[in-house]
Order: structure tokens, then C-alpha cells, then sequence
């Protein structure tokens, strides 16, 4: 009790609250205008941590995440265009139900079971993560790289299209965090000579290079002077009691598949908003009501992209390994503070993973109470065109890279960087497989060469222990799975093509 | 440009970039041999890494060699390519100013103004000049406010 007492203390300051108060702010912001998102929100406030205590910084980064999740529900609702990827579901019921008239119920139901939904998230992280750091304990370096190449071998086989190109996303990932002062033998690697990068590649360059200035090129050909309309009249609606009673069940299904699907890396809240929304839909007494403006719709995804939120802390804090791009800049944050996570950070760094456990769950409670007096607000900013956007948040991304080291060099990098994901995202490479890639390089690393040091080079040392075996099985499992699922795809599309070659014949 | 050879040219240019990397990584780690330790250098993962790339990079050639789908062989279209374009030079003009001349504020104030009215073109010049400025001037004072005043960073 009395260690409770002496966290909450440490969470409740007048610092923490604030950033959380501005990280929610931001987030539902920039989770509800369209183009922009969650992760850029992320990335853009990255820099400000600099300047904070670990736990405000990273409080707010965490707000930004939550409040970015429910803020998709907003355009995604009154316009039927998703601010976020976890948003997708969304539309289906939450746009009719605004069209059926009621788009405040539509944006109340979206609330309340987002933050259900991330309540739940963070009582999974706090009663799940301290055990499985527990037994992570148990783990040697050879183990480390496994669990490493398990978090990008999720990444790079579940995200995006293109599985080759998203294995090529990975090694680019990893080749930029190889870059710089070789930490073991203070040897310089692949610096072109430039003093620069001895440190490595910059953080908040690469990141608002990759995410925010390729995507404000890609926001210019969508169109820079869409405004969108919506009807902002009838926002402020409250939920009854009756209403509230009819989401208990979907919020519940969304809420366990959420945090279920949070904790596997690279499966995340844009998957599981759709697992939430089929298993609901299909389980529902009145599975016609479907697309028509259903409360269920709209309850299941919502409560499922918050619950994978606290999920996805969970591998994060426990093993040190992000499932998510947000996760991973949020692990860049710690990075910058020197804290890396992981097992022993319950342990070095306790008032600060407590910090984390109990901040998530107030970060969830800002959400609603900000997003109940405020969502008519936020909806207002939908009608701000691209070309505002693009100028404001571009002169917005340089200050942020400059502020992080002061060098005009980040600046050159970042553009640099930017152009060049502008081209790979148009050919569909995984982004967030690069970022994912790029925070763990150096743990993948350290412990790679740790474990072949140790065996004299002796590629064995990954077999020897039964933990190492189970993770061996388990990238054989997932490799097997993907190559399995792919050779199913296409034998259909064969098979469909030559079904529809034989009608054509036929006809 | 079809989408098949723009595919094709950036599988070439991360073949020649990974080789970059690893030539450089190679020279400027040539002393990495002493600090070796059961022939695991700092060069041993990056290499790794390197011919990983190459050979993911020769897959994905392969692959668009054969995908003869009209998706891949369409024309690629990008709309408001100048707007792109257009900003991407007045960016790298700023970035330059900024470096050499200093006046954060003011460059800021420039570039805002100058991509807003470039953006806006369609309302006609003065509407679109006006609204810029008047924009840019409130942007550039609560950047000013916030930065200069309560973060007090100087740029």
C-alpha cells in the first residue's frame, strides 16, 4: 500500500499532467485529420522529451498514442475516412450511424469504449508484464537475439503487401542502426567520414524524415485544398443507460482481442480493430444490423485498437521489443534517456515502469474526459485543407530535428531521408518494419556477436538451451506459416483464373 | 515511367547503396581485424546485413522481371507532381538560408508564406498572398512564443 502510495505520488505532478494533458491534446488532433496520424504525432513530439523528466516525456508520447487511437474515430466517423489505419473498421457502422443522424451517439460510443478499452489495455500491461520479465530473466544473450529476430520477423512477415520488400525494409532498418561508433570496439562503421554520424544516425531526423516528410509529400498529390464538410450540429450527445448496457459485450470481445493481438508483435491495432469487428459481428444477435449504423460496430474495433495499445506495452517493457512504430519511437525516447528497456528496467528504473502502469491508465481517463468536452472541437479541425497542413507541419518538422542536436547536417539528412521514403512508400515497402528494425539493431547485434564471442564463433549456442530451441521452433513456425499462407494465395488466384479462363470459353 | 521500372531502379539503387555501405564500413573499420574476437568484428553483422540486401534485392528484380500484371505495367501518375517539386526546392532554399544567413524567424515567415500562397494559387494571388501572410505571421509568433520565450531554445 505503501508503495502504491509512493507511485502515485511520483505520477501525480504537476509536470506529468500537464504533458499528458498536452500529449492527449495532440494526439486526438492529429489522429483526426486524415494523412497525418498517430505516428507522426509521435514522432513530431518526440524532440519536446528532450527537455522533460523520463517519466513526463514518456507520459506523453503514451497520451499522444491513446488519444491518437480515438481521434481516427472522428474523420472516421463524421467523414468516412479513417485519420488512422485502426480507424478502418470504424467507418463501416460509425459513418452510417452519422449519416442515420446521430453522428454524437456514433462519436460517444467511440469514446466510451476506446477508453474501456484502454483501461483494459493497461490492466493487462501491469498484471502481464511483471511476470513475463520474470521469466524473461531466464534469458541469456543467445535467447536476446532470438527474441529480437522474432519481433522482426513478425514485423517484416505481417506488415505490408510485399513480404520481400518487407524483409528488405528490415535489413534497411538494420543497416541504419548500425552506423556509427561500434559501441564494443569504438571502431567507426559506415560514417562517410562525416563527424556527424559517429553517434549514428539521429534519432528525430530519421523518424521525421521516414514518417512525416515522405507522408506531407504523399498529403500534396492527394490534394491540397480539400475541405472536408460534415454536419457539426448534433455532436454533444450523451449515451444512455440502456445504450451503455447494449456495448458491454462488444466493448469486452474487442477488448481481450485487442490487448491479446497488442501483445504479438507487428499484428497491432490495425489488425485487430477488423478480428474485433468480424468475431462481434459474427457472434451478435442481429448480425444484419451490421454496416447499418450498428452500436456493436462501432464498440468492438474502438475498444480493440486502445486494448492493443496497453499490449503492445507489454513485449515493449517486458522483453525490450516494440510491436509497433509508435512503440518503437516511444523505445526511442527511452533510448535518449538512457533507459533501455527490457526485464532488468523493473528493476533499475522501478519508479518509472510504475510510472508507466498506472500513466497509462490516466492517460486512458484524460482521453475521455478531454475527448467528452472536446470532440466538437476537434471535429472543427477537419475542415483545415491540406495546404495549411503541409506548410505549418513542415516548418513544425524542421524545428523539431534541429531542436533535437542542434546540427543543420540532421536537417540535410532528414530531407534526404524523407525523399527517399517517399519513393519506397509509394512502391510499398514497410516503414514501420524500418523503424522497428532500426531500435533493435543494436540489441540484435550486441547479442549476436555476445553469443558467437562466447561459443568461439560456434553457431550451436543457438540451440542449446530449451528456451533458444522454443524460439527457434517459433521463427521455423511463423516462416513456415507465411510461406504456407502465400502458397494458399496463389494457388486460389490460379485456380480463380482458370475458373473464370473456362466461363470465358465457355460464353 | 511504369511502376516495373521504378521498382527496378530503386532494387538497383539499395544494391549500390548496400554496397556503399559496406565498402565504406569495410575501409574505415580495415583495423576491426585486431579487435575481432572469434572471427565476430564490428564488420561481421553489417556484412551479414549487406548480402542479405543484395540478395533480397536480386529476389524482388527477379520478381518484377516476371509480374507482367497491368498493375505493374501501368504508367505511374503522380498529381500535383510541381507542387512536390516546388516544395521540396523551397525547403532546401531554407534550410540553406538558415545556415548560412541565421534569421530563423524570418526564413520561417518566408517559407510559410511563400508555400501557402504557391499552394492556394487557385483563389487568385492576392486572396492567396494575404491569407498566407496573415497565417504565417501567427504561425511564426507562436513559434517564436513557444520556442523563443517559454523553451527558450535559440535557432
Amino acid at each position: 500500500m505503501e508503495t502504491l502510495g509512493h507511485d502515485l505520488q511520483n505520477l501525480f505532478t504537476i509536470t506529468n499532467l500537464l504533458c499528458i494533458l498536452l500529449g492527449t491534446l495532440v494526439g486526438m488532433v492529429f489522429g483526426a485529420l486524415p494523412g497525418l496520424g498517430t505516428v507522426i504525432a509521435v514522432a513530431l513530439l518526440l524532440p519536446v522529451t528532450f527537455t522533460l523528466p523520463p517519466l513526463a516525456g514518456i507520459l506523453m508520447l503514451l497520451a499522444t498514442y491513446q488519444a491518437g487511437e480515438y481521434g481516427g474515430s472522428i474523420s472516421a466517423i463524421l467523414l468516412g475516412v479513417p485519420g488512422t489505419p485502426q480507424a478502418a473498421a470504424t467507418v463501416i457502422d460509425g459513418h452510417a450511424m452519422a449519416m442515420n443522424d446521430s453522428p454524437g451517439k456514433a462519436l460517444s460510443y467511440s469514446l466510451l469504449s476506446s477508453s474501456i478499452g484502454g483501461i483494459f489495455g493497461g490492466m493487462v500491461l501491469i498484471f502481464v508484464s511483471v511476470p513475463l520479465a520474470e521469466f524473461a530473466l531466464n534469458f541469456g544473450s543467445p535467447e536476446y537475439f532470438l527474441l529480437g529476430v522474432i519481433g522482426l520477423m513478425a514485423v517484416g512477415l505481417l506488415s505490408g503487401r510485399d513480404k520481400v520488400k518487407s524483409l528488405i525494409s528490415v535489413v534497411l532498418g538494420l543497416m541504419a542502426g548500425t552506423v556509427g561508433v561500434d559501441t564494443l570496439t569504438g571502431v567507426n562503421r559506415a560514417t562517410f567520414n562525416q563527424p556527424e554520424l559517429m553517434d549514428g544516425i539521429n534519432l528525430v531526423a530519421f523518424l521525421v524524415g521516414m514518417f512525416a516528410i515522405s507522408e506531407l509529400f504523399l498529403m500534396i498529390s492527394k490534394g491540397l485544398n480539400i475541405s472536408y464538410v460534415a454536419d457539426y450540429s448534433k455532436l454533444k450527445t450523451g449515451l444512455t443507460f440502456r445504450e451503455i448496457k447494449n456495448i458491454i459485450r462488444p466493448t469486452t470481445i474487442g477488448s481481450l482481442i485487442g490487448a491479446g493481438t497488442g501483445i504479438l508483435p507487428g499484428i497491432g491495432g490495425g489488425a485487430s480493430c477488423w478480428f474485433a469487428y468480424a468475431a462481434v459481428s459474427k457472434s451478435s444477435k442481429n448480425p444484419e444490423s451490421f454496416g447499418k449504423g450498428c452500436a456493436e460496430g462501432i464498440a468492438a474495433p474502438e475498444s480493440s485498437n486502445n486494448a492493443s495499445a496497453g499490449g503492445a506495452l507489454v513485449p515493449f517493457l517486458a522483453l525490450g521489443i516494440p510491436g509497433s512504430a509508435a512503440i518503437a519511437i516511444i523505445m526511442g525516447a527511452f533510448i535518449m534517456h538512457g533507459i533501455q528497456p527490457g526485464p532488468n528496467v523493473f528493476t533499475a528504473e522501478r519508479d518509472l515502469v510504475y510510472g508507466i502502469f498506472y500513466g497509462f491508465i490516466l492517460t486512458t481517463v484524460a482521453m475521455y474526459l478531454i475527448g467528452r468536452m472536446l470532440t466538437p472541437v476537434f471535429a472543427r479541425v477537419l475542415v483545415v485543407p491540406n495546404s495549411f497542413l503541409v506548410s505549418i507541419v513542415m516548418v513544425l518538422c524542421l524545428i523539431g530535428i534541429y531542436a533535437s542536436k542542434s546540427a543543420f547536417f540532421d536537417l540535410w539528412l532528414a530531407l534526404g531521408i524523407g525523399v527517399t521514403f517517399y519513393f519506397l512508400k509509394r512502391l510499398q515497402y514497410s516503414v514501420s518494419s524500418v523503424i522497428i528494425a532500426y531500435v533493435l539493431a543494436p540489441i540484435i547485434e550486441e547479442n549476436f556477436r555476445r553469443s558467437l564471442t562466447l561459443s568461439n564463433g560456434n553457431y550451436g549456442v543457438f540451440f542449446e538451451s530449451i528456451y533458444s530451441i522454443a524460439l527457434v521452433l517459433m521463427i521455423v513456425g511463423a516462416i513456415s506459416a507465411s510461406v504456407y499462407g502465400d502458397y494458399k494465395k496463389r494457388n486460389n488466384r490460379a485456380n480463380s483464373t482458370d475458373t473464370d479462363e473456362r466461363i470465358d470459353a465457355k460464353n | 515511367m511504369t511502376w516495373r521500372s521504378l521498382n527496378s531502379i530503386m532494387s538497383v539503387i539499395l544494391i549500390i547503396g548496400g554496397l556503399c555501405y559496406a565498402l565504406n564500413l569495410n575501409h574505415s573499420a580495415s583495423q576491426a581485424i585486431y579487435f575481432s574476437s572469434g572471427g565476430v568484428g564490428p564488420t561481421y553483422f553489417p556484412n551479414i546485413l549487406t548480402a542479405l540486401l543484395i540478395v533480397l534485392c536480386v529476389v524482388t528484380l527477379y520478381n518484377n522481371f516476371r509480374d507482367k500484371s497491368p498493375e505493374n505495367t501501368e504508367t505511374i501518375t503522380t498529381h500535383n507532381l510541381w507542387y512536390i517539386v516546388a516544395t521540396f526546392l523551397l525547403v532546401i532554399a531554407f534550410v540553406a538560408s538558415w545556415q548560412l544567413l541565421g534569421y530563423f524567424y524570418l526564413n520561417a515567415f518566408i517559407l510559410i508564406t511563400v508555400l501557402l500562397t504557391i499552394y492556394r494559387m487557385d483563389f487568385g494571388l492576392p486572396n492567396s498572398l494575404i491569407v498566407a501572410a496573415v497565417t504565417s505571421a501567427f504561425t511564426t509568433g507562436f513559434l517564436y512564443v513557444l520556442f523563443g520565450k517559454i523553451l527558450t531554445i535559440s535557432f
